[in-house]
């Protein structure tokens, strides 16, 4: 299992808690670095120089949205490679399709039953920590 | 003006001709003295020969009317025609010899009817020289002198022409002033040919215009020479028969002379009746043009080669405000100011020959605008000359206003379609971001609640009794249900946003996959559904699929409680509209508010009777006005339910009624 944190982009109070919650009911032990607005995820990946095994990305955030933040992602040579997972309430075809355009590895809709969300949570925690292998090109990081 | 003379191709062939007789005369003559075969010379037996300086001197008249065009040419040879007639008329009146007689040919002495051999007679060289003078003057540039060249001819054609007359009656030797040589048969033949070609070279001027005229009074000229040229020369045979057969020669006169004044008289009362009639017709058609302007709402007016005034209608006082005796007789008062060098301009144009159609801004008398349509055009005189111009002017500025408004009405409505289509593509706008807001931050706050609640009733169980876990079971199950209603009004948002894409849809296939659907996701239902065979319509298919949908799932829902349920989907027609009616034998509804069915979130069913978010129907109803149709629902008393949905042909409106509610 990856032992690199995962960061959560995300503003909401209740879902970093309700998200973190889940990744622990889940076992998921890994840290859970929160960004809470776009800048702050771009801040913490290309100035901080995290290296996260997965970047999960609400669409609607404050200042840069989601999709930028992916977009920006993609245009970095440090953060190109990253597996980024959009997790949104929102069910428009549009952000599914733009995501995807954009270079999103997965899009994800949360669940209002929290039941549910739990099982895409382990879902996620499953897939993106233990069977995914990250391309991390160390030559692009400095 | 070229439309007064008769076809000029007639007058072009009748000039050949009489070219071709005179040089043809000559030149067989010619022939003759070439050949030395008298007979060519003389034509009939016993009468004089012509001599070959006639048929030099016609010869080159004839060259100089062929070649008229040229002039110098042609007036040079005409002068050497006229040089040797004169030098022959020199030796004729002084009785010598210059020489020039046999100098091309030897004539034997003591020919018939020749005083000196090889010299022509008086007649023909005089007409040759008067000929000569006329072709000279004929081929002039000026008019005037094309006339008196054109009179010169009239009398050399008069002179052949007795010559001719006396040479048929077999006495030109009486025309031989007694000694000197007799007209020959050829060369009278030749000068009258010759006289008339002359006549004919410029049928455009002077005597030969009058007489070849088109019209009355040219065809009175024609008729009158005609008839004074013909009807004594026919006479005179008359008086000659009755003389020869032994009337007594004044008797003869006297009857030649009660024939001419009975012809004459004949003559003039015929010419009489056909001026008559046509003065009449003429009288009638001016009379009918003079009250078709004097009725006229258009303003006729006609003016001068100067350009002043000479007619003035009443619709032309009307319209422009001058009175007829204001005008007439001066300039034409619309060309003031600046917009004289205007109308100066178009008048010369007219002048010119041209007819001018144009519009344009005028001022009256009283100086008010008046926008009119011109239609001018030149006047001609019957001799063809500029007579000065017709103008016809209808005003126009009541039909130009109403073509200003209607452009401006017309523009305006554009600009109303910009701004409205503006506005519904702004409310479209806000419409879509409504639902984007909707379909994200509504349903964070109820992932909240839920998740909190699941959170506290795993973490805190044993602090809740039954009644708190209830609570909070409760509260989950109200967030979720409110999941599903955000998920059913976007979903009628966007049946009213999507672009319709039509298409004939199989309705019977599409039906019975969606009951498959339905059967798979409730396995205790035992339904039955009939689908109409080769049921199709033409329909956005995405939209239709929703609609059957929806419609099915109430179908099966409000048969649940229905021992043996069935569910039939057949074709269906209303107000001449195709669509299909999905019929249950479920519970029904009462008729009471049954118009409230397609409104959003209005059921006529407790949640607990039949669960239900009241959004399926208004969704129906949305889809089939998309359609340009319309959806409707019977409930007969014994129970179960109808709902037909129809499909109209063109493209409903982007916002229907039930959507703009659903938002509201």
């Amino acid at each position: 299992m990856s032992n690199r944190p995962i960061l959560l982009v995300e503003d909401n109070p209740d879902d970093v808690e309700l998200t973190v919650r889940a990744f622990r009911q889940n076992n998921v032990e890994n840290e859970v670095v929160v960004a809470e607005d776009g800048e702050a995820a771009l801040r913490v990946l290309l100035e901080e120089g995290l290296s996260p095994s997965v970047v999960l990305l609400d669409l609607k955030l404050p200042k840069l949205d989601g999709l930028e933040v992916l977009e920006r992602m993609r245009a970095d040579e440090r953060t190109r490679l990253f597996p980024a997972v959009i997790l949104t309430s929102s069910r428009e075809e549009d952000d599914l399709v733009r995501s995807y355009r954009l270079g999103a590895n997965s899009y994800i809709r949360k669940p209002v039953d929290f039941q549910e969300f739990i099982e895409v949570v382990r879902q996620i925690g499953m897939y993106w920590l233990l069977v995914n292998e990250v391309a991390h090109d160390e030559a692009g990081m400095t | 003006m070229r439309r007064l003379l008769r076809s000029r191709p007639l007058l072009e062939v009748g000039r050949a001709v009489a070219e071709a007789v005179a040089a043809g005369s000559a030149a067989v003559v010619l022939l003759g003295w070439l050949l030395a075969v008298p007979a060519l010379e003389y034509w009939i037996p016993g009468r004089p020969t012509m001599k070959a300086n006639s048929v030099l001197a016609i010869l080159l008249l004839a060259g100089a009317l062929a070649v008229r065009r040229r002039r110098l040419v042609s007036a040079l040879l005409a002068s050497i025609a006229g040089a040797v007639a004169l030098l022959s008329l020199v030796e004729i009146g002084f009785g010598t010899s210059l020489g020039i007689d046999q100098l091309l040919f030897h004539e034997r002495p003591g020919a018939i009817g020749t005083t000196s051999p090889g010299q022509m007679s008086p007649v023909a060289a005089s007409t040759i020289a008067v000929l000569s003078v006329a072709i000279v003057l004929i081929g002039c540039r000026s008019a005037r002198h094309v006339l008196v060249g054109q009179l010169v001819a009239v009398l050399a054609f008069l002179g052949a022409l007795t010559s001719v007359l006396a040479v048929a009656a077999d006495t030109s030797q009486l025309l031989a002033f007694g000694h000197t040589t007799v007209l020959s048969v050829p060369t009278a033949v030749a000068l009258l040919a010759l006289a008339l070609a002359a006549l004919l070279a410029r049928p455009d001027v002077g005597v030969t215009a009058s007489l070849v005229r088109r019209g009355f009074d040219g065809f009175v000229l024609r008729a009158s020479l005609c008839a004074a040229v013909v009807v004594p020369i026919a006479f005179g045979g008359v008086r000659e028969a009755f003389r020869s057969a032994g009337l007594e020669a004044t008797a003869a006169e006297w009857l030649y002379t009660v024939l001419i004044v009975a012809a004459f008289g004949a003559f003039a009362w015929i010419l009489a009746r056909l001026l008559g009639n046509a003065i009449s017709d003429y009288t009638v058609a001016a009379e009918r043009l003079h009250g078709i302007v004097e009725h006229s709402p258009l303003a006729v007016v006609t003016l001068d080669p100067e350009g002043d005034v000479v007619s003035w209608n009443p619709g032309a006082e009307q319209m422009l405000g001058w009175r007829a005796d204001e005008v007439v007789g001066r300039p034409y008062p619309l060309a003031r100011g600046q917009e004289l060098a205007e109308v100066r301009g178009e008048l010369a144009a007219v002048a010119a020959g041209r007819q001018l159609l144009l519009e344009q801004l005028r001022h009256r008398k009283d100086g008010s605008e008046i926008v009119v349509r011109v239609a001018a055009g030149p006047l001609w005189a019957p001799d063809g000359a500029f007579a000065g111009r017709s103008i016809v002017l209808t005003d126009i500025t009541r039909q130009r206003e109403v073509e200003a408004e209607l452009l401006r009405l017309n523009e305006e409505l554009e600009l109303r379609v910009e701004t409205r289509t503006a506005e519904l593509t702004a409310a479209n706008e806000e419409l879509r971001a409504l639902s984007y807001s909707i379909s994200h931050d509504l349903r964070t706050p109820l992932r909240a609640l839920d998740g909190f609640s699941q959170a506290l009733l795993e973490d805190y169980a044993p602090l809740l009794d039954a009644q708190g876990s209830n609570y909070l079971h409760r509260i989950r199950s109200a967030s979720q249900r409110m999941d599903g209603l955000i998920d059913d009004i976007l979903g009628l948002s966007h049946v009213t946003r999507v672009e319709l894409e039509w298409q004939c849809v199989d309705v019977s296939g599409v039906a019975r996959e969606l009951g498959d659907e339905l059967r798979r996701a409730n396995p205790g239902r035992d339904v039955r559904l009939e689908v109409e065979d080769g049921l199709e319509v033409d329909a956005d298919a995405r939209l239709l699929r929703i609609a059957l949908q929806n419609l099915l799932e109430n179908a099966w829902k409000f048969t649940s409680r229905t021992e043996r349920a069935v569910v039939e989907v057949c074709a269906a027609e209303r107000d001449g509209q195709r669509g299909f009616s999905v019929v249950d034998n479920g519970v029904g509804f009462s008729p009471v508010g049954a118009d409230k069915l397609f409104r959003p979130f209005q059921r006529l069913h407790g949640a607990s009777e039949f669960p239900g978010n009241g959004i399926g129907l208004a969704t129906v109803m949305s889809i089939a006005n998309r359609h340009g149709g319309t959806a409707s629902a019977e409930s007969p008393a014994d129970g179960g339910a109808c709902f037909t949905v129809t499909f109209g042909g063109g493209g409903g409106s982007p916002l229907t009624e039930a959507a703009a509610e659903a938002i509201a």
